[in-house]
């Protein structure tokens, strides 16, 4: 059975990049630009895993996470962030507080990505 | 008060003019001179000594002709000068005396006696609407002059406080921007490179552009190093052992032809962010090899246990990284700008301008200060100053504890 992965990100070139990578690993790939179109498809299309972004406009990457996990606590999600990691605003690791089960920096290796993935769905 | 020299340089009339003039002033000049004399030498010799910077701090008045020859000088001139002007001789021979080193403007003298202390000195016209001498006011400046540029020091540290502020915010936004532009770059060339054949001129061609963008890569990680304002994560760890160990992996970054020596004491434990640290060994280690260039030089490595200033050695342990090199040094202008973001001498392409106001940003997050004394030719050194834990805040399980989480 094919995997549904949902892709959020404002930048149209990852959402791009990913979905192309993930097609050669035959995931089927649904996109959205920022949280809250996120969490729409997720509620209709029901993916198996969801990478999104941090710093979005509209809703961000955090509060969409928190969305996530309360509607289907059981989906992996994969945390990606162009920031800095460190400090007080160490977005990623926020992430992983609130329950994300993978973060990547980004520009990450496409096959870093592919293993992250993997990994979950093993899990 | 005579006045020799004037006699036979001016025409007869305008001799005798002055000379009326000159007599008419004086007397009523040495009156109050007298008068301001006579407040001076209320104090007693022993206690103008023991006040000496209080007294010279009051204005001296001394008086001259037209033709700049003194009529009266104030015997407390003394504290100023060291020695007292002959009446009658020339005003030149005077500042001569007093070493003038600055700049005449608009009859603003700053002099510099022989103890080096400053002396402001203003002149103003004797007799209107005709002048027919000076009048001359001396003041020590000196305390004046290390009050400002105290306040100009700390004027400059808070504008450059300011401005790294500032550049963190802008570089912080463009790093963001930047890592998402580079997604595309180095995950659509590495997906791109696995069709074609390992020999093809098109992955080799695919091959430089994925380069391009992990350097791109890279700085921006060095970006977001610099922008990042908030506290470092705060582990205990021994930085003896982390110089030790970053020493011997940026070895293999250094050419053959630059050796690097190692003094490392041990010194107390810290509280501080191992990456960051790390950086610092690093960035400096690989400036001090960039100012040795292609020939051949030494990098100096040494560790101890130093306090920044004699007033902090009451204060808690301080650790002391000493980075120093016989490269090609650094003239003021440059020093003062070392840290400053994008500041390079480095030609285009060749620096970024990141990496010692990296190391500057990082030193200050861990609470301490780095400093660097060089000349043009004689190479550079580089002091960082950490604050380590001292022997009653060890002492603190809690700090540790959370410091490990």
């Amino acid at each position: 059975m094919t995997r549904r992965i949902l892709v959020i990100d404002d930048d149209a070139g990852v959402r791009e990049t990913i979905s192309r990578t993930l097609d050669e690993h035959s995931y089927q790939v649904i996109t959205a630009e920022n949280g809250e179109r996120g969490l729409s498809i997720f509620r209709s299309a029901l993916p198996d895993l969801v990478i999104t972004d941090i710093v979005m406009p509209t809703m961000e990457g955090l509060q969409t996470i928190r969305e996530l996990r309360r509607l289907r606590p059981a989906v992996p999600i994969i945390a990606i962030s162009a920031g800095g990691r460190g400090g007080r605003h160490d977005f990623l690791e926020i992430a992983r507080q609130l329950g994300a089960w993978e973060i990547l920096v980004k520009p990450f290796d496409p096959d870093e990505l592919v293993a992250r993935i993997a990994s979950c769905f093993a899990a | 008060v005579t006045d020799p020299n004037s006699q036979g340089r001016a025409a007869p009339w305008r001799s005798s003019f002055r000379a009326h003039l000159t007599v008419l002033v004086v007397a009523v000049i040495l009156p109050l001179a007298g008068l301001s004399f006579y407040s001076m030498t209320r104090l007693g010799d022993a206690e103008r000594e023991m006040n000496r910077g209080q007294i010279i701090s009051t204005a001296r008045a001394i008086s001259s002709n037209i033709d700049q020859q003194l009529l009266s000088a104030e015997r407390n001139l003394r504290a100023l000068t060291s020695t007292l002007p002959k009446v009658g001789s020339s005003l030149d021979d005077f500042y001569a005396h007093c070493r003038a080193i600055a700049q005449e403007n608009g009859g603003w003298i700053l002099l510099a006696d022989p103890d080096g202390r400053q002396i402001f000195n203003t002149k103003r016209p004797l007799g209107t609407p005709l002048p027919i001498g000076l009048f001359i006011t001396l003041k020590d400046v000196t305390e004046l002059r290390a009050a400002e540029q105290r306040q100009r020091d700390l004027e400059r540290q808070l504008q450059h406080g300011q401005k790294l502020e500032a550049l963190g915010t802008l570089a912080g936004g463009i790093a963001h921007d930047l890592n998402n532009t580079l997604v595309p770059v180095i995950g659509l060339t590495k997906l791109t490179m696995k069709r074609l054949p390992e020999a093809s001129r098109e992955r080799a061609n695919l091959a430089i552009i994925l380069q391009a963008g992990e350097r791109a890569r890279d700085l921006v990680r060095q970006i977001l190093a610099f922008s990042r304002n908030e506290a470092p994560t705060r582990e205990r760890l021994d930085f003896a052992a982390l110089v030790t160990d970053t020493l011997k992996m940026v070895r293999a970054r250094i050419p053959a032809t630059i050796h690097i020596t190692e003094t490392i004491a041990s010194v107390p434990p810290m509280l501080g962010d191992s990456g960051q640290l790390h950086q610092i060994v690093v960035n400096l280690v690989v400036n001090a090899a960039h100012a040795i260039g292609d020939k051949m030089g030494v990098i100096a490595v040494t560790l101890a246990a130093a306090v920044p200033s004699a007033a902090e050695s009451d204060g808690p342990a301080w650790i002391r990284l000493s980075v120093r090199d016989n490269g090609c040094g650094m003239d003021q202008m440059t020093q003062h700008r070392v840290f400053e973001p994008f500041f390079t001498t480095k030609p285009v392409g060749e620096g970024t301008g990141l990496g010692l106001s990296v190391v500057h940003g990082i030193v200050v997050q861990h609470g301490g200060r780095v400093c660097v004394e060089s000349a043009v030719g004689s190479g550079a050194r580089f002091d960082v100053y950490l604050p380590g834990l001292a022997g009653g805040e060890r002492a603190q399980p809690n700090d540790a504890a959370e410091a490990a989480e």
